[in-house]
C-alpha cells in the first residue's frame, strides 16, 4: 500500500505585515510588490523559533487523527533555520511534543524541504521498517 | 525565515515569510490513494545564486562576518527566477507524462508559492485553468518548505480537497532543489 497523508495542518504568526510596512524603510512599494510577485502581505515571527512554528501545527495534527504523542516513530522537520545549529529541531520537536517513541532528523532542501521530506517520509513508511 | 533576512536588502526581505504546515504520514488502506510517484531533482551548480555565507563550516561566524552581513540569505533573483520557470513547469509536466495523466485527472496543483509568473509558466505548461490552481501567496509570501503544507492545509478545512482528487504538488529553491509529487489526496 502507497503512503498517505492521513493529517494536514498549519501555523502561522499572529504579526501580519503589508507592503506598505516596507515603504520608508527600503526602496521598494505595494504595487511593485504585488505586480512582480504576488505578495500583499506576509506573517513574521515576533519571537521564538522554528518550532514554536511547527509545535502547533504538529498538535493540530495528532488531534485531527486522534492519535497520541507516543504513536509517532520518526519527526523530520524540513528547515533551512533550525532552532540551533545542532541538536536538530526534530529533537527539539520531540521535547516540546512528547514524542517519546520517535527518532527523527532535520532535512535541509529550502524551499523543495516539504517534497524531499515527503519523499523521505513516504519511503520509511512503505519500507514497513 | 525572518532569522536570516536583511532588512537593507529590497531584493529579499519583501519576499519571504514565516510560517509552518505538518503532515502526518501513515501507510494506505486503500492502494488507490496516497503518495502515487514523485520526481524529485538536483542541481549544486545553482548554490552560486541563492545562498547564506557564513555561519557554517565554510565560514564560521566571526565578528568580520556578522559586521559584513553574511549571516543573511542572499539570492541572484534573475537567474533564479529564470531557471524556477523551466525547472517546476518542466519536473509538473514531466511527472504528468510518466503517469500519462491529462489536465483531468488533476484536481489541484499545488505549486510552491515564490512568485506568481513561476506559477502561472507551471499551470499552463500543465493546461491547468487558473481555478485549479492554490494560491496563498498574496496572505503569506515565500515560507520556503512551509508554503505547500500550508496550502494543503487551508485546501482542506476550506473543504476543496475531496478523497481521491488528483494532487501534484511542485517546487524549486536552492541548490538548486526542485521536484514534483503526484498524490491522490486519501482524507475522508
Amino acid at each position: 500500500m502507497p503512503a498517505n497523508i492521513t493529517a494536514v495542518a498549519h501555523y502561522v504568526p499572529e504579526d501580519v505585515f503589508p507592503n506598505s510596512y516596507f515603504e520608508d524603510k527600503i526602496d521598494t512599494s505595494d504595487e511593485w510588490i504585488r505586480t512582480r510577485t504576488g505578495i500583499v502581505e506576509r506573517r513574521f515571527l515576533l519571537n521564538g523559533a522554528t518550532s514554536d512554528l511547527i509545535v502547533p501545527a504538529a498538535k493540530k495534527c495528532l488531534e485531527q487523527r486522534g492519535i497520541s504523542p507516543q504513536d509517532i516513530d520518526c519527526i523530520i522537520v524540513c528547515t533551512v533555520t533550525p532552532d540551533n545549529m545542532f541538536p536538530s529541531t526534530a529533537a527539539t520537536v520531540q521535547r516540546k511534543l512528547g514524542l517519546t517513541n520517535a527518532w527523527g532528523f532535520d532535512l535541509s532542501a529550502a524551499c523543495s524541504g516539504f517534497l524531499y521530506g515527503l519523499m523521505t517520509a513516504s519511503s520509511l513508511v512503505e519500507s514497513g521498517r | 525565515m525572518s532569522s536570516i533576512l536583511n532588512p537593507e536588502d529590497r531584493t529579499t526581505y519583501i519576499l519571504f515569510g514565516d510560517g509552518g504546515g505538518a503532515v502526518l504520514i501513515e501507510r494506505s488502506e486503500d492502494e488507490n490513494v496516497g503518495i502515487m510517484d514523485s520526481i524529485l531533482k538536483m542541481d549544486g551548480n545553482g548554490g552560486s545564486s541563492l545562498y547564506m555565507t557564513a555561519g557554517g563550516s565554510a565560514k564560521p561566524a566571526s565578528h568580520e562576518t556578522v559586521d559584513n552581513k553574511e549571516h543573511y540569505a542572499v539570492q541572484d533573483g534573475q537567474t533564479v527566477f529564470k531557471s524556477a520557470v523551466v525547472g517546476m513547469a518542466d519536473v509538473s509536466a514531466e511527472i504528468m507524462e510518466k503517469n500519462h495523466l491529462t489536465a483531468d485527472d488533476i484536481t489541484w496543483l499545488v505549486p510552491h508559492q515564490a512568485n506568481l509568473r513561476i506559477i502561472d509558466a507551471t499551470a499552463r505548461r500543465m493546461g491547468l485553468s487558473p481555478e485549479k490552481v492554490m494560491i496563498n501567496i498574496d496572505r503569506y509570501g515565500n515560507t520556503t518548505a512551509g508554503t505547500i503544507p500550508i496550502c494543503l492545509s487551508e485546501l482542506w478545512q476550506q473543504g476543496k480537497l475531496k478523497y481521491g482528487d488528483g494532487v501534484i504538488l511542485a517546487s524549486f529553491g536552492a541548490g538548486y532543489t526542485w521536484g514534483s509529487i503526484y498524490l491522490r489526496w486519501g482524507m475522508k
